[in-house]
């Protein structure tokens, strides 16, 4: 466990969580988590598949209601908050979802420009030319005439990216950016995160298990283990830790704290057990 | 056995809540700037209502045909067939003419539209909507239940037509009536509300199928397992419900109004 | 979100007061298609009280720029501050606009005659 002093500390906090706790079927899978996000930071939220960390996730997008404890987002507490009071932070915030989650119905352009049809006056020649910005800040500039089949999985990822930021949001929370995409194109994705939210001031968060992508994009990490949080600091930080379950973890080995339960006698028994 | 009843009680409430909602932003929302898209709903009008007339059509003639050859083949044995035009008229007013559009309606759109929702809610588009801040209820849902609640009514008139078209080519070629004694004999036994309790009940029965579509659909959690489910689940409740509504329907038209 | 209007030699005028983002951009574009419709051979816009703008308030630039170019007109934009420049330069539009740094340097070469 160690706890470090935060960077950029005088910039406003535009994300806490404070002693979260979530369990299901009595299992705690958010184990007293708090953490605390600046403005223009990216963090990364770390962890191995099934630690939770896509459940703070769902929480801090007010898809799930916590236990216990607190999520304030752009200042104000989102958990206890009414439908309608929400709908006004969730306009300031964008989210990439694993596969993209484009709307297979239409095209791309019509993908980006959905969120601006719907929640602002902006007239159709407008948000037309707000369609190209987006999607050329993302590289795909003549894409948006196709429908989400008709591109890779790279592309939809890219696609999604242009429809997190089209209303120009202050915070983007990403789900597994680079899941399922090949080095060049992590790279890709990478890059474009670094470039937007370094560019445009947006804070992000970022839950992966990528280490090469942390290495490119986090300004500070939070590894989560078990719902509990066991390390918080920088990239230098994470590189340097002694924590043996961190030190796995950066390292990508089967063996140490995180255990791979070895089948024993067990498989034997099951084997050969009479009926 | 209390699973099951358990099963049957969340579905009934989440089916309640999901009518309610599409009802509110089809009514209250309107004029809040609210409610669905016209866009959304004609394109789904289009899908429901026009896409589907031909099947209907062919489905609903041959049903005419088989009545007229059922009946008077009694009909001919007591000199009665003269009589064809009444009954396949009143048949296919009062029951058939509806029955038969909306449960083809139910096996095509309803299963097509339990399938779309179910796909969108497992490929997280569902989520990505309400993350955007764009109501799944008034983007997907209530477009689609208005379309099926409008167009079914107009499917059931067209139905009514056709089947009777059908009883009419066998009332002339086979029993050798004229086009005007089956349609004066038609006519003679036929009262306006026969022709309305029809068109009735085909609201509620596109209502039904529309909505119970969407909520299968709409609960689609899992895979690709889940989808086919939830499609099939949506067409067996849409005609199981089709039927029995239409039963307390017909009781509620014969000896009440 | 306030804006005035004026015209000094030639040259209108438009101040915009407040933030231009999603929900003040269709006010600004319409004071812009006031002057456009107008055709108005040199709009200038000053950005001196702007303290934020969204892509929403580029995009209406933009168009309003394509609308000029149809009767040969000139679009000028004046004293943008840090974090609104900043935002050009990320959408890269500053290389296409003509972007001074005040008032008075824009009027000073808006109405010196083309050589």
């Amino acid at each position: 466990m160690s706890t470090t002093a935060i960077s950029n500390s005088n910039l406003p906090v535009h994300i806490e969580v404070k002693n979260l706790v979530r369990a299901f079927d009595g299992r705690r899978v958010l184990d007293n988590i708090s953490l605390k996000v600046h403005k223009g930071e990216t963090m990364v939220i770390l962890g191995g598949s099934g630690c939770g960390k896509s459940t703070l996730l769902r929480h801090l997008i007010g898809s799930l209601k916590p236990d216990a404890g607190e999520i304030w987002l752009l200042g104000k507490e989102i958990t206890r908050m009414q439908d309608q009071e929400f709908a006004e932070i969730r306009k300031k915030f964008g989210m990439l979802f694993q596969g993209g989650a484009l709307l297979n119905s239409m095209s791309v352009g019509e993908n980006v420009a959905l969120p601006l049809e719907e929640h602002t006056n902006l007239s159709p020649e407008i948000i037309d030319i707000m369609v190209k910005m987006k999607t050329g800040m993302v590289g795909l500039t003549g894409f948006e005439h196709l429908m989400p089949s008709q591109i890779s999985g790279g592309m939809k990822k890219r696609v999604a990216l242009a429809r997190a930021i089209a209303m120009d949001p202050e915070i983007i929370f990403f789900d597994e950016p680079t899941a399922g995409l090949d080095p060049v194109m992590t790279a890709v994705v990478d890059l474009l995160i670094n470039n937007l939210c370094k560019k445009l001031g947006i804070t992000a968060v970022v839950v992966t298990h990528d280490m090469a992508s942390v290495n490119r994009i986090a300004d500070h990490i939070a590894m989560i283990h078990k719902g509990k949080l066991v390390f918080e600091g920088s990239v230098p930080q994470i590189h340097a830790s002694t924590d043996p379950l961190v030190r796995q973890f950066i390292n990508g080995e089967a063996d140490g704290p995180i255990s791979f339960q070895q089948s024993g006698d067990d498989y034997l028994k099951s084997l050969f057990a009479s009926t | 056995m209390k699973d099951s009843i358990d099963q049957f009680l969340l579905h009934l409430g989440d089916y309640t809540i999901l009518l309610g909602q599409s009802f509110r932003c089809c009514t209250v929302d309107i004029f809040r700037r609210q409610g669905p898209r016209m866009a959304h709903v004609l394109e789904q009008m289009n899908e429901i209502g026009v896409n589907s007339m031909g099947i209907v059509c062919l489905v609903v003639f041959f049903v005419g045909l088989v009545i007229a050859m059922q009946t008077s083949y009694e009909m001919t044995k007591f000199g009665t067939e003269m009589y064809v035009g009444r009954v396949v008229g009143l048949t296919m007013f009062r029951e058939l003419g509806p029955l038969i559009a909306t449960i083809v309606l139910g096996g095509r759109c309803g299963a097509a539209i339990a399938a779309e929702i179910g796909t969108m809610k497992v490929n997280e588009e569902v989520e990505a909507l309400r993350v955007m801040g764009i109501s799944p209820i008034r983007f997907l849902v209530a477009p689609r239940i208005l379309a099926f609640t409008i167009m079914a009514p107009v499917l059931a008139v067209i139905s009514d037509y056709v089947g009777i078209i059908g009883g009419l080519v066998l009332a002339i070629t086979e029993l050798h009536l004229t086009y005007w004694q089956f349609v004066e004999n038609m006519m003679s036994g036929m009262i306006v509300k026969d022709f309305v309790s029809g068109i009735a009940k085909s609201v509620v029965f596109g209502l039904l199928v529309g909505s119970i579509a969407c909520h299968f659909g709409y609960r689609t959690e899992g895979g690709a397992d889940a989808v086919g489910r939830a499609t099939t689940m949506s067409v067996v409740t849409s005609i199981v419900m089709i039927i029995v509504s239409d039963a307390a329907l017909t009781a509620v038209f014969v000896y009440i109004l | 979100m306030a804006y005035s209007t004026r015209i000094v030699d030639s040259v209108a005028i438009l101040e915009l007061d407040g933030e231009v983002d999603l929900y003040h951009s269709p006010r600004v574009r319409e004071e812009i298609g006031k002057l456009i419709s107008k055709k108005n051979p040199t709009i200038l816009i000053n950005f001196q009280k702007v303290s934020y703008i969204d892509s929403s308030g580029l995009a209406t630039i933009i168009d309003a720029f394509q609308k000029m170019r149809a009767y040969k007109g000139r679009l000028a934009l004046a004293a943008l501050s840090k974090p609104v420049l900043s935002v050009f330069e990320v959408a890269r539009l500053n290389q296409y606009f003509q972007i001074f740094e005040n008032e008075g340097a824009a009027l000073g070469a808006l109405t010196t005659p083309k050589a």
